[in-house]
């Protein structure tokens, strides 16, 4: 931003960039101008630069922002066979029924469709031919993970658990009511 | 096992001092070398006419049994040669050398007849093998320091593709139970 | 303190202005009275009066430790594990007992808290055998978790020289449970899940201190239809599955998330696998259907799914022996068979384990060639509105709603061994929200008390008329929410139709005068877990004994329930059977296509609300068998008939086109229609006389379901052993 500026503006204000560059456009950012001291450096390369010079390096320089949907698949070298046939799940993993820790489940994962397991003829074990079978990936938000998919081409869907319940304050007194039907027999 | 000569190669001279004991005791050698000599100068002669080629010719069919008997190997085993036959082993094959080849095809065996068609190269027993590929120069008959012990095997072919090959099976318990059904006609 | 850096003095000085913001915003919420303000860890947060410290610790999402407290059990306070220093108070207190009180500050993460429990670790542990490495709770274990946070490096434990550790002789309380007393660490939490969700007032203490032992006092099976999750509630490994004893470590297993089809609930479940084999089934965390708890049906059935499998195509040979075949002979018999049948001859049955995806093929294909004969194995009433109306077949309260109401109605149905899970909210209900529950049919055991009104259905006649003068009536009239409960089995008869009529007018005259003009007050609750999708679909309930005399090839897909014997049908008719187990369809077929079990495909099921759920692939189906639509795809294409979908995406358009509730996962559409129904059964004058008395042959004492397998037709999954047919 800063160097676009600095080169457009050379050829009317030759000297007096770093005043041109205190000017209320920049200050239009988001950068909070109270926690600046002065003003900014610019490098002599850029001040003296010739305007074709100058062009080329902001080129070289600049990022590139695609506006558009980013789709990956045909160059992360992923065979079509596992882009386009594969379903991707994102889910939250569930809490496991034999404990009562929560700690590892307070995020969304995605999984790819299960596929065909069939048992080896020479060591009896369990082969597998499909590389994505052990592809788990974990992230804060389903956002996320729909991103990722749509960014490697995987059609997906999301699965979300219903856990909300009710909160309904427990009360140890509950065990010793003498009208009502909490009132437990084993103490 | 029938013993045959081993061809040698003609050595150099001996030193003059040790000529007359030398030919006293191998007179019926030298002779034979001298007879070579000549044979060697006349064939050069020969040779000149090419007539070698049709003694060798000759020769060869007279080794091979005939001409029926070489017809015969020819359609067998794609080729006439003739040579010294080394030895034979348990199961009928033959094995010959001749240096004229080019090492390499200098050594060779004939499959025993009851092989026919059908033989190939994993009828060759462990102890021939070695000769057959020039890791050692000792048949296996002359070698005095071969093992053998009662409880070594006999050579097996290789029996893939027939009926007596090694086929690999699971050796753990079926994860499924099938239904059976239960048959309908007492019959 | 004075001489501040100035940095850190203008770091303060935002928080400063930023204080009054926040204090505002907590202003807004201390609008509502009721909530007090306590500190957890110096975090401020609003909670109820009465609500423990321990769940309000929970909703700023700190985690105490706890191994007795259990969120949908009673609170026992006796592990003492979950201790937190309270400032001001002299002792640390127990979390989970504990009520909040204003302005309570409380430190989970303080030396004396962390002091506390590594004590009561310390004492937990001293009793506590060291045998992880052959403990079936081993990585899955909350004392071995929590051990690693606050147990000690070393043992203080000198009394092994004197009179050794605790041990306590095994208990037997059944086939199901394995348990191994010595690691009891005496939580109560299974005394308190059998007394207060199972209702089976079996468990319990006896001794005291070091001599304290749970158990059943005298030996006897812990007989109760949701015991498995005595299993998963242990937080150590003193109650463990037997099935399931030794046979992988959690870490090793695959777990697939997915839903049961062995009761119309559909709980939801978690397939554990491993080397392609289903080891185990645990519940999922649904509120909405199964909460935290599943049957023991569906947690233990998961063997019989590698016993009396179909593994291969069969077709019958000249003898009418079945003989294994390719896929391609046996698609190719089947068809010259249906291609040589008349449409009118082909008659296709789905049974109770048949997914969504199936039976749309299947309907497709007989539509395709011109039939229209497309059963389901259990029947409804076709009489007035029949399954036009999908609220009169339907769970419409829905499971949840069911804690919800004041008063239950049961009519012919043991809903304790129908949907065991239902029975479960409906004791839940009766336990915390003072609901009253009546009965009308055999007098069994529901776990709780209720209201025996008899076991006639003219009763329902009566109450639908209000002639009844019977004390149910005036409870129903003056119930807010009243709930009416009919069991499918009990429409199968000829006087099915007039109990679903009085039921009808009976629930429509209860909604008329409800303030709540969105409860929903008749519920049918199916047998099933196919049935609903059928029925969405458009399958006839029931087949009849005439489509059947006439049939000339008879496709049953899974239809197991005996409806098609050979008795009924005529000599020349193929059968054709599509299934995972051979039993008695296959029995009698003439060609059999190996289809997957409920573990093996991605399939829709729809549960008695009419919530579609999907399965998904755990494991690969066995041998040759294959995923089921995909079998009546290949097989329409022979016929040919070719199908209009190849993918599953597809088949779910389709089913999306025939209905679009069977595509909306999880989520219950409302349905209220019930006037129109109701109309519709009067205009076709469906009232007669009714005076059987409701009996069901599920409605036999013996209520262990997963056990008790004589005649109940998903005991196929139970293993072949008491099973006549394969034997």
């Amino acid at each position: 931003m800063l160097k676009v500026i600095a080169t457009t503006a050379k050829t009317s204000f030759s000297r007096s960039l770093p005043a041109f560059s205190t000017c209320t456009t920049r200050l239009a950012g988001e950068i909070d101008p109270t926690c600046r001291k002065e003003a900014p450096k610019i490098d002599s390369d850029t001040v003296t630069a010739l305007p074709e010079e100058a062009k080329e390096k902001m080129v070289y320089e600049c990022t590139i922002c695609v506006p558009t949907k980013v789709d990956l698949s045909p160059i992360t070298g992923v065979p079509e066979e596992h882009v386009k046939t594969r379903r991707v799940r994102i889910y939250q993993p569930p809490k496991n029924a034999m404990q009562s820790g929560t700690n590892n489940i307070h995020h969304w994962e995605m999984e790819f469709d299960n596929r065909q397991r069939w048992e080896n003829p020479l060591m009896g074990w369990t082969s597998t031919g499909d590389p994505l079978s052990n592809l788990k990936l974990e992230f804060t938000s389903p956002n996320e993970a729909i991103e990722h998919c749509e960014k490697n081409g995987w059609s997906w869907y999301v699965d979300v658990p219903k856990i909300e319940k009710e909160f309904r304050p427990k009360n140890y007194g509950l065990n010793f009511s003498w009208n009502r039907r909490t009132r437990v027999s084993t103490k | 096992m029938a013993r045959h000569p081993i061809h040698k190669a003609v050595n150099s001279p001996s030193p003059d001092t040790q000529i007359a004991i030398y030919y006293k005791k191998n007179s019926q050698w030298i002779n034979n070398q001298l007879f070579l000599v000549f044979a060697y100068k006349m064939s050069n002669i020969a040779k000149y006419l090419a007539l070698d080629k049709v003694a060798n010719f000759f020769n060869i069919i007279k080794q091979n049994g005939g001409i029926r008997g070489s017809l015969f190997k020819l359609y067998r085993q794609d080729e006439l040669k003739d040579g010294q036959l080394v030895g034979e082993d348990n199961y009928g094959n033959k094995y010959f050398e001749n240096p004229r080849y080019f090492y390499g095809r200098n050594r060779w065996v004939e499959y025993s007849d009851k092989f026919y068609m059908n033989y190939d190269g994993s009828q060759v027993p462990a102890e021939w093998f070695g000769w057959l590929h020039y890791k050692t120069d000792l048949p296996p008959h002359l070698d005095p320091n071969r093992p053998k012990y009662k409880w070594m095997l006999d050579w097996n072919e290789n029996l893939s593709g027939t009926t007596g090959q090694y086929t690999p099976y699971s050796t753990t318990r079926p994860k499924i139970e099938a239904w059976q059904p239960k048959p309908k006609s007492s019959v | 303190m004075l001489r501040q850096p100035l940095s850190k003095a203008l770091a303060l000085s935002p928080c400063a202005r930023l204080a009054p913001v926040t204090g505002r915003r907590y202003a807004q919420v201390q609008a509502q009275p009721e909530k007090v303000e306590v500190f957890i860890d110096d975090k401020p947060v609003y909670v109820l009066p009465g609500t423990t410290v321990l769940q309000a610790a929970a909703l700023v999402g700190v985690e105490i430790p706890r191994f007795c407290y259990h969120e949908r059990l009673a609170v026992a306070g006796n592990c003492r594990m979950c201790l937190v220093e309270v400032e001001k108070s002299p002792k640390p207190v127990a979390a989970c007992a504990m009520p909040v009180m204003k302005g309570m500050r409380v430190k989970t993460t303080s030396d004396l808290t962390r002091k506390a429990r590594e004590g009561v670790m310390e004492f937990l542990l001293v009793n506590h055998p060291l045998d992880c490495p052959i403990c079936d709770q081993g990585g899955e274990c909350d004392l071995q978790d929590q051990s690693m946070a606050f147990g000690s490096d070393k043992s203080r434990f000198t009394d092994i020289h004197f009179s050794g550790k605790r041990a306590v002789e095994d208990k037997d309380v059944g086939p199901l449970i394995k348990t191994v007393m010595t690691r009891c660490i005496h939580c109560t939490r299974c005394i308190r899940f059998a007394s207060e969700v199972a209702g089976i007032d079996d468990l319990g203490t006896t001794g005291r201190g070091t001599d304290m032992q749970v158990g059943t006092y005298v030996e006897k099976m812990f007989l109760s239809e949701l015991s498995g999750n005595v299993i998963d509630l242990c937080p150590v490994g003193a109650l463990t599955s037997k099935p399931y004893s030794f046979a992988a470590r959690p870490w090793e297993t695959r777990r697939i998330d997915s839903i049961d089809v062995l009761d119309p609930l559909g709980s939801n479940i978690v397939v554990a696998t491993r080397t392609n084999e289903v080891l185990r089934i645990l519940p999922r965390t649904n509120e909405e259907i199964n909460e935290e708890w599943l049957a023991d049906k569906s947690r233990f059935a998961c063997d019989g799914l590698k016993r009396q499998r179909l593994v291969t195509p069969m077709v019958a040979d000249s003898r009418g022996n079945l003989t294994p075949v390719e896929w391609e002979d046996a698609i190719v018999a089947a068809a010259q068979a249906i291609r040589d049948c008349p449409p009118e001859k082909l008659v296709a049955v789905a049974g109770e384990m048949a997914d969504a995806e199936a039976l749309v093929s299947l309907k497709d294909l007989v539509n395709r060639l011109g039939g229209e004969h497309v059963y389901t194995e259990q029947s409804f009433p076709l009489a007035g509105a029949g399954t036009d109306l999908r609220s009169s077949y339907l769970f419409n309260t829905k499971i949840a709603n069911v804690e919800e109401s004041d008063f239950v109605l049961l009519i012919g149905t043991n809903v304790r061994f129908e949907a065991p899970l239902l029975n479960a909210r409906l004791r839940k209900a009766f336990i915390h929200k003072e609901t009253d529950v009546a009965l009308i049919g055999p007098n069994v055991d529901l776990t709780y008390e209720y209201m025996h009104v008899g076991d006639s259905a003219s009763i329902v006649k009566e109450l639908a008329s209000g002639t009844s003068n019977h004390e149910v009536l005036k409870r129903l009239q003056s119930a807010k929410r009243p709930v009416l409960i009919l069991g499918a089995d009990q429409l199968k008869t000829p006087e099915g139709a007039a109990l679903l009529a009085y039921t009808q007018e009976l629930a429509l005259k209860l909604q008329g005068k409800l303030e709540d003009k969105e409860w929903k007050v008749l519920n049918v609750l199916q047998r099933n877990a196919s049935q609903v999708a059928a029925l969405d679909m458009g399958y006839k309930p029931g087949v009849t004994a005439d489509a059947l005399k006439n049939a000339k090839v008879v496709y049953l897909l899974g239809a197991d329930g005996g409806q098609v014997t050979r008795e009924s049908l005529p000599k020349d008719c193929v059968v054709i059977y599509q299934g995972h187990h051979g039993d008695r369809g296959a029995s009698i077929a003439d060609v059999v296509f190996p289809g997957a079990a409920y573990t093996e495909k991605r399939a829709t099921f729809v549960n008695a609300e009419g919530r579609p759920q999907q399965t998904l692939v755990a494991v690969t189906p066995p041998g040759k068998a294959r995923e089921d639509w995909k079998i009546i795809r290949a097989l329409s294409e022979v016929v040919g008939a070719g199908l209009p979908y190849d993918t599953m995406d597809e088949v779910r358009e389709r089913l999306a086109d025939v209905s679009p509730t069977l595509v909306c996962y999880g989520e219950v559409q409302d349905n209220n229609y019930f006037a129109q129904a109701q109309a519709l059964t009067q205009a076709l004058h469906c009232y007669f006389a009714i005076k059987r008395r409701l009996i069901s042959p599920e409605c036999i004492p013996l209520l262990y379901g997963a056990l008790s397998d004589e005649g109940h037709p998903v005991v196929v999954l139970r293993a072949a052993l008491s099973d006549p047919v394969s034997m």
